[in-house]
């Protein structure tokens, strides 16, 4: 690995990398030592392929003599971005690189060129590749440079490359169906059976997925292919797995994986090697030449929709991390059956204030005044009249007099402010604290749910033991505790 | 449509994460007057809730023990009793 690796980080400093580095290595460790290889191939193919005459020709010679001259990741300095991500997304790379091809230069001639890449990959047969272009300009054109596409064709080969580009394309082409039928054909007849059953079994799992017309182009495909499986079962349900996931995103990789095995797929494709080598390894290596390929075939569409893909994958592992913590918050909160992200967040901040309700409330009980306000006296006196409405009678129904009471008590406290009973003086600590808490709660009924908790019987009790409890204890509490039950209020208030 | 939706509701979700963020007891910095860094992820908030949470609830497990400690020293009568009984039960 480590030589590959290498060998990809320096082709990407050279080339402007659009940023897949890490992920990118890992994958290219396999993928890279392979493209060389692969591209040389291509490019050689490719340029008699390509050069067909048009005016972008010169962008396909730019590639070969890139290639030929350097390593093939050199080459696919428009892919390389493509084969960094093609960690992540080979499909898409290799859409991308087509439709990439295509829209720089001449359709024709990128698209052939872009084809012979990829399919150098499985180099299963030539005339496959004339197949496999079409194929995989189908599948993977994102442009509508379809007509481009399928000129080219003569010259790529490896059906079971075009095959992998459809089988990662699936979603997005109709044009896959057409190409999965030449490539069951190809596959059929192609060396690259072994990645061929591959991507039949990918495209099954493709075609059960997309459900569409894509589908049945994959059912195509992977009838044919299915004769062909057998021994890249294993590499196929890699693939399968990711094209379930993959499958329906087009411009976007739906995941590292599924991309990484649409290129496992490419790589079987290439010739056979795939049988070769082992499943892990081949399907990376694979996966890498494969991107490589569709990297150097299309520089711009590549580059976007490889920067889409990346930009997907961490978008979907950001949510992955946000849902499992969702449900860990789920499983805190008592008697929460809501599933979705609102109501849950929603329980979650109504708990929480109950809580911290509660627990201020059991500090008051502890005899210990969390906070006090000393200057909240007016709110004690006020507190005390208010609550000596009720508390005369003993705790009644926790939930039924908190409503009752808070109501009262609220507005109790806005209103007889200048009261000043008696009562006062020994409840003031305790009585602050409540004082402002129910001041600052005008909802604790809704906690009582959570606690059956008699809320607004307490505070005239509480007050009463507070009063029993010594003072000093109330007084050395009421710093700490005013500290937090500001802070308590305020966050409540908020 | 997905887009549609987590429009309609990316608002309220905000919404709900900052009150959330509110009730969080965060190191502000007081002295910049409380000024809020909202530099919390949606996942670390959540972290930090679930943290949270579960601080509370061995507070909530540690006052009740006090809190029926205490009760052993009562009157079983008095209402403080039944205060802190009533506490503990919640």
């Amino acid at each position: 690995m480590n030589d590959c690796v290498p060998d990809w980080k320096m082709e990407d400093d050279s080339r402007p990398f659009y940023g897949l580095p890490v992920t990118n290595e890992k994958k290219c460790m396999g993928y890279s030592c392979r493209p060389e290889n692969e591209l040389t191939e291509l490019l050689r193919r490719n340029r008699h392929g390509v050069l067909h005459g048009q005016t972008n020709h010169k962008a396909l010679p730019a590639i070969f003599e890139s290639k030929q001259t350097q390593k093939p990741e050199s080459l696919l300095k428009c892919g390389d971005s493509v084969v960094n991500s093609s960690n992540f997304i080979d499909e898409e790379e290799a859409t991308s690189w087509f439709q990439y091809s295509l829209d720089n230069s001449m359709d024709k001639e990128l698209s052939e060129f872009f084809y012979g890449m990829p399919t150098a990959e499985i180099i299963s047969t030539d005339k496959a590749m004339k197949e496999d272009s079409n194929v995989c300009t189908k599948k993977s054109c994102f442009h509508p440079h379809d007509n481009v596409m399928l000129s080219p064709k003569s010259s790529l080969g490896d059906s079971a490359t075009v095959v992998k580009f459809s089988n990662h394309r699936k979603p997005r082409k109709a044009d896959l169906v057409s190409e999965n039928r030449k490539f069951c054909e190809e596959a059929s007849s192609s060396e690259a059976v072994v990645g061929m059953a591959d991507s039949s079994s990918l495209r099954k799992i493709l075609s059960s997925v997309c459900g569409s017309n894509q589908a049945q182009n994959e059912a195509e495909v992977t009838h044919a292919l299915s004769s062909v499986k057998g021994a890249k079962d294993s590499l196929s349900r890699s693939t399968l797995d990711h094209l379930e996931a993959n499958t329906y995103e087009p411009a976007i990789t739906s995941s590292s994986g599924g991309s990484r095995r649409s290129s496992t797929k490419h790589g079987l494709k290439r010739k056979g090697r795939n049988a070769e080598e082992s499943e892990g390894q081949s399907e990376e290596a694979e996966y890498e030449s494969a991107e490589a390929n569709k990297a150097a075939q299309r520089p711009a569409s590549g580059r976007r929709s490889r920067s889409a893909e990346i930009h997907n994958l961490s978008e979907r592992r950001r949510r992955d991390k946000i849902n499992e913590k969702m449900r860990a918050l789920q499983e805190l909160i008592p008697h929460c059956n809501k599933s979705d992200k609102a109501s849950m967040l929603d329980e979650a901040i109504e708990y929480l204030k109950s809580l911290q309700l509660q627990l201020q409330i059991m500090w008051m009980g502890n005899g210990v005044a969390p906070m006090l306000f000393p200057s909240i006296q007016q709110y004690v006196s006020c507190m005390g009249n208010a609550m000596n409405h009720h508390s005369m009678t003993s705790i009644p129904n926790p939930v039924q007099p908190p409503k009752v009471s808070s109501d009262i008590q609220s507005t109790t406290l806005g209103t007889s402010i200048s009261n000043q009973p008696h009562v006062c003086p020994p409840q003031g600590p305790n009585s602050i604290n409540f004082a402002t808490q129910m001041h600052n709660f005008h909802i604790p009924e809704q906690y009582s749910s959570y606690f059956g908790f008699p809320q607004m019987q307490m505070p005239p009790q509480v007050m009463n033991i507070c009063t029993y409890g010594p003072q000093t204890m109330q007084q050395n509490q009421m710093v700490a505790a005013v500290d937090k039950q500001q802070h308590t209020n305020n966050k409540s208030s908020i | 449509m997905s887009s549609r939706r987590s429009r309609i509701t990316e608002d309220e979700i905000n919404e709900l994460i900052s009150k959330l963020q509110s009730l969080l007891p965060e190191s502000r910095r007081r002295s910049l007057g409380r000024v809020v860094e909202l530099q919390a992820s949606a996942s670390k908030l959540l972290k930090e809730t679930c943290n949270y949470i579960k601080n509370l609830h061995r507070e909530v497990d540690d006052l009740s023990e006090r809190l029926s400690g205490l009760m052993d020293n009562m009157e079983m009568n008095s209402f403080e009793a039944e205060i802190v009984r009533s506490l503990l039960r919640s």
